[in-house]
């Protein structure tokens, strides 16, 4: 076991900037134990420790060179964007997504992009062409998936913030198992351009953080409408998150910026909480330690003044985890179908000579080779659930489920602030070692909910396994495009936690 | 399993064949998706139900005039109409940039 802090002080409030990044260039020496990272911005972490006037804010380096990882699906120009797949390895990027590119904007600095399960499917970064990731808080074990580099880059003190995708829990899951902040926005409250689809109508990206404000900060610059992803909406801020903004906006030091948002949070009146908890939950959590962590957040949350609701979930509690494993491959096989090695991914080798009779068993062969086990099994269920015949009794009747989550979650959310579950039930596994595809997807089982009814989710990291040290997060769900409510409740509920890192 | 399904899925699938374990794990899965199969539990107020949640909402993604037709003029560019509502055009903008950096290096 190795042992890591993974909770920092905020990188935007830091007082010795240049001190600090020398530690974030000596962690990332450490990739050859994590392997959280496939390819590196040489120059950008050359730089790293060698830059000018760190402590500066204006318009054009509000993020004061902040070190930045990006998931391996999202484009950042002359980078190469595998997915970690073999398909797209020598895909090199043409083009920032609108995210690195609203990141470069304000002065963040993107360092390398992090290792993924192949094409984000999965749970554990085993499934990357290139070789798994390591739990930095045990790396016998997995770090969770599908962007579980950037877990692990954030973890082990390689920068403070990296982004990810989430499609059933990927950027949550790992987050909870490395012992970080990890947060899904609403679907669309992000702009997709420039993000290789999964599953379109699933797939948001997130942040992964190792300190609540920074990560507040960063949501605030990557959420806009813009005009590449038409699928794209502006959520509205919170006044008192825009009086938070004011502060740190102010041309002062840190140490009095310091001084100032530390008192706007603690003078702040946030008001109870009504929070919805599952009754029969403790059925679905195998983890002994998870369970026990998850009741004692519900006991201090009570005691704290908080209202506590225990609600009936709308459906079986593992419908939507069913739900998700029709929706998710269906929409993977149509994505993953332009893979065909004539316009997109690996060339068909000596594609000229290809007449017209065996074009299809070229292509055939080349997808079969290079895309992994996982993919596979995927775009199998993908084709299988929308083949005629089969597309009413699977993947029309999980349409209809999904659209009745979100008609009975609308409802519940008029009823109850936030939904309260652990972010995973146990976990899950060391690596290599070898268990059934349907209990690596149960790890998602209380986060794919709020990617089909398209909902704010944070996981929020509240202690460790005590046999092995892996993190324990829980999990916060709120109403779509309630992201800074949810968020500015975080502060409420997590005030003393998120007060002693700034 | 039944051959000719293995068959039909390889070939929508694009596969050249789907291997024994990946058969067996395809059983297994479909066996745990099945249970959506015995929920019809939906409340009848449902049925009026209209959504207006981005994730369904048909509303914004065609109202935003805009937006579409700068989307459509991005998909100009792309060189198959089977391309027009891919997020990501990857390899199209990688294939033109070598295209053009050829016809450089012919007129040179």
């Amino acid at each position: 076991m190795i042992n890591v802090e993974p909770l920092r002080k905020s990188y935007l409030l830091e007082n010795e900037l240049a001190q600090s990044r020398e530690k974030y260039n000596e962690a990332i020496k450490n990739n050859n134990i994590y392997f959280a990272f496939l390819h590196e911005n040489e120059k950008e972490i050359k730089d790293l420790s060698n830059e000018e006037n760190l402590n500066v804010v204006n318009t054009s380096n509000f993020l004061k060179n902040m070190p930045v990882m990006i998931k391996d699906n999202i484009a950042v120009k002359g980078l190469k964007n595998s997915c970690a797949s073999r398909v797209l390895d020598k895909y090199v990027a043409t083009y920032d997504a609108d995210v690195v590119r609203f990141l470069k904007e304000k002065g963040a600095k993107i360092l390398a992009k992090t290792n993924m399960d192949e094409f984000a499917m999965g749970s554990t970064t085993e499934n990357s062409s290139f070789g798994p990731t390591k739990n930095p808080l045990n790396v016998e074990y997995i770090p969770g998936g599908s962007s579980g580099g950037s877990a692990a880059a954030v973890s082990c003190g390689m920068v403070p913030i990296a982004l990810g995708s989430d499609t059933g829990g990927s950027v949550r899951q790992p987050a909870s198992l490395c012992g970080i902040y990890g947060f899904k926005p609403t679907w669309g409250s992000v702009s997709r351009w420039g993000l290789v689809a999964f599953a379109s109508s699933l797939d948001v990206i997130g942040i992964l953080s190792a300190n609540f404000l920074d990560l507040l900060f960063i949501f605030d610059i990557i959420a806009c409408k813009s005009s590449n992803d038409m699928t794209s909406i502006t959520i509205e801020r919170t006044d008192f998150f825009n009086n938070l903004k004011e502060i740190f906006l102010e041309e002062t030091e840190n140490l009095i910026k310091k001084e100032k948002i530390i008192n706007k949070i603690k003078n702040e009146e946030f008001g109870q909480k009504k929070i919805g908890i599952i009754k029969g939950i403790e059925k679905f959590i195998s983890c002994e330690d998870t369970k026990k962590i998850y009741f004692e957040q519900i006991n201090r949350l009570k005691k704290e003044g908080n209202e506590i609701l225990e609600i009936d979930f709308p459906v079986p509690i593992d419908l939507p985890l069913s739900t998700y494993y029709i929706i998710a491959p269906a929409e993977a096989s149509s994505n993953l179908a332009r893979y065909d090695g004539i316009r997109y991914g690996k060339k068909l080798v000596d594609r000229n000579k290809i007449n017209n009779t065996d074009l299809f068993d070229s292509v055939a062969d080349l997808r079969y080779e290079n895309f992994g086990k996982e993919v596979l099994r995927r775009i199998t269920i993908g084709n299988y659930v929308l083949s005629s015949g089969y597309q009413d009794k699977y993947y029309s009747k999980a349409q209809k489920i999904r659209k009745y989550l979100v008609y009975k979650f609308n409802n519940l959310f008029n009823d109850i602030d936030l939904l309260l579950t652990p972010t995973t039930p146990s976990y899950l596994k060391k690596i290599g070692e070898k268990i059934r595809p349907i209990d690596e997807y149960s790890a998602d089982i209380f986060t794919v909910t709020a990617n089909i009814i398209g909902a704010p989710a944070i996981s929020i990291p509240c202690g460790y396994n005590s046999k092995n040290g892996v993190g324990i997060g829980m999990h916060y769900m709120a109403k779509p495009e309630k992201d800074f409510s949810l968020l500015t409740s975080m502060i409420s509920l997590y005030k003393e936690k998120i007060l002693s890192s700034i | 399993m039944d051959e000719n399904l293995m068959k039909k899925l390889s070939f929508l699938c694009r596969v050249s064949k789907i291997d024994k374990n990946l058969e067996n794990d395809f059983e297994m899965i479909l066996n745990f998706v099945n249970k959506i199969s015995n929920f019809n539990d939906f409340n009848t107020d449902f049925e009026k139900f209209d959504d207006k949640t981005p994730v369904l909402s048909k509303k914004l993604r065609e109202d935003d005039n805009k937006n579409f037709i700068e989307s459509k003029n991005i998909i100009k560019n792309f060189s198959n109409e089977e391309d027009q509502f891919c997020v990501v055009p990857i390899v199209i903008e990688k294939e033109k940039l070598n295209e053009e950096n050829n016809e450089e290096e012919r007129h040179i």
